[in-house]
């Protein structure tokens, strides 16, 4: 059976600018949702408040129905933009904390191998972020939200994260944002642009240019 | 307890020295009642020290969050550690006076 994540109602504002106002969005486990939009439109907002790590003035977002009251239940996991894994704690431990086996990265980045031992300051950032996307796509929730996964990470890795996403997405419904919008692209069943503090549908690319996105395709 | 043990480690070495310290101004002073102002001593510097995480190094949270750990029950986690390992000390602190 499929698991099925709802977000609506969600309205947030600061200092009476008002950030998002109507959102709805709709993933299931199979899917994978991308999310597009300015600078400030609001994407990374709208990931914090579905995880519980930001308030907003009001929000509905309900699994199967049933509403999500309770803030860090483990049905969701999230990446932040920022740094995941604190610097105090070695990336091997870290993957203990979530019943992770190293192997499984492994499997996909053989490369991993030595900065596993190490502690997420003693690595590369991009290295650090491919960990990083790896452990949240590897936890048991039902679905991950992905904020700027491909973020200092070269291409050859990308292309390979992204054949791991699309794998992964049996079993969980992915939400993702990042500004290598082709890549976003490619990897998304439900494409939507967040402006103006909604969210629209992209159908055709044509609209990311009416929507100040970007300036050609 | 796993996790808010990893998180308590992350600030141990501060905490634990400030219950050492407790521990010997109670014996350097031979007196037990010493033990209140320790007391006070020990909760000052840990409402310090979480002012210091909450303020600074709130990014580490997120981590946790996906543990299913809110701040505020990694706050109340590192407050019954810590003030468990500085009643140890202290009783082992008193026996030895």
């Amino acid at each position: 059976m499929k698991d099925v994540l709802e977000l609506d109602g969600i309205y947030l504002e600061y200092d009476l600018a008002k950030i998002l106002t109507g959102i709805h969005v709709k993933c299931e486990t199979g899917q994978i949702i991308g999310l597009l939009g300015r600078n400030g439109s609001g994407k990374s907002s709208l990931m914090r408040i579905v995880f519980g790590s930001l308030e907003a003035q009001s929000k509905s977002i309900r699994i199967n129905e049933v509403s999500q009251l309770k803030s860090f239940n483990r049905n969701i996991s999230y990446l932040p933009q920022e740094a995941l894994i604190p610097s105090f704690i070695s990336i091997q431990k870290a993957l203990k904390l979530f019943n992770i086996d190293p192997q499984c990265i492994l499997d996909v980045f053989p490369e991993a191998r030595e900065s596993i031992r190490l502690k997420p300051n003693e690595i590369s950032g991009g290295m650090r972020k491919i960990i990083e996307v790896m452990l949240i796509l590897n936890t048991n929730s039902k679905f991950a939200l992905l904020d700027e996964p491909f973020s200092g990470i070269m291409p050859v890795h990308i292309e390979t994260l992204k054949d791991y996403m699309w794998s992964k997405k049996n079993e969980k419904g992915i939400i993702i944002t990042d500004h290598l919008y082709r890549h976003v692209m490619e990897l998304s069943d439900t494409l939507y642009v967040l402006a103006n503090g909604k969210n629209y549908i992209v159908n055709d690319e044509q609209q990311l240019i009416t929507r100040g996105y970007v300036r050609e395709l | 307890m796993r996790v808010p043990l990893t998180f308590y480690k992350n600030f141990s070495v501060i905490s634990i020295t400030v219950s050492i310290i407790c521990c010997v101004l109670v014996l350097a002073s031979g007196s037990p009642y010493f033990t209140v102002m320790a007391f006070w001593m020990k909760f000052f510097s840990n409402a310090g020290l979480l002012a210091y995480v909450h303020l600074f190094r709130a990014d580490q949270f997120t981590f946790f969050a996906n543990l299913g750990y809110s701040q505020k029950q990694l706050y109340l986690q590192f407050l019954a550690i810590d003030f468990t390992i500085w009643i140890i000390l202290n009783s082992i602190t008193l026996m030895l006076r």
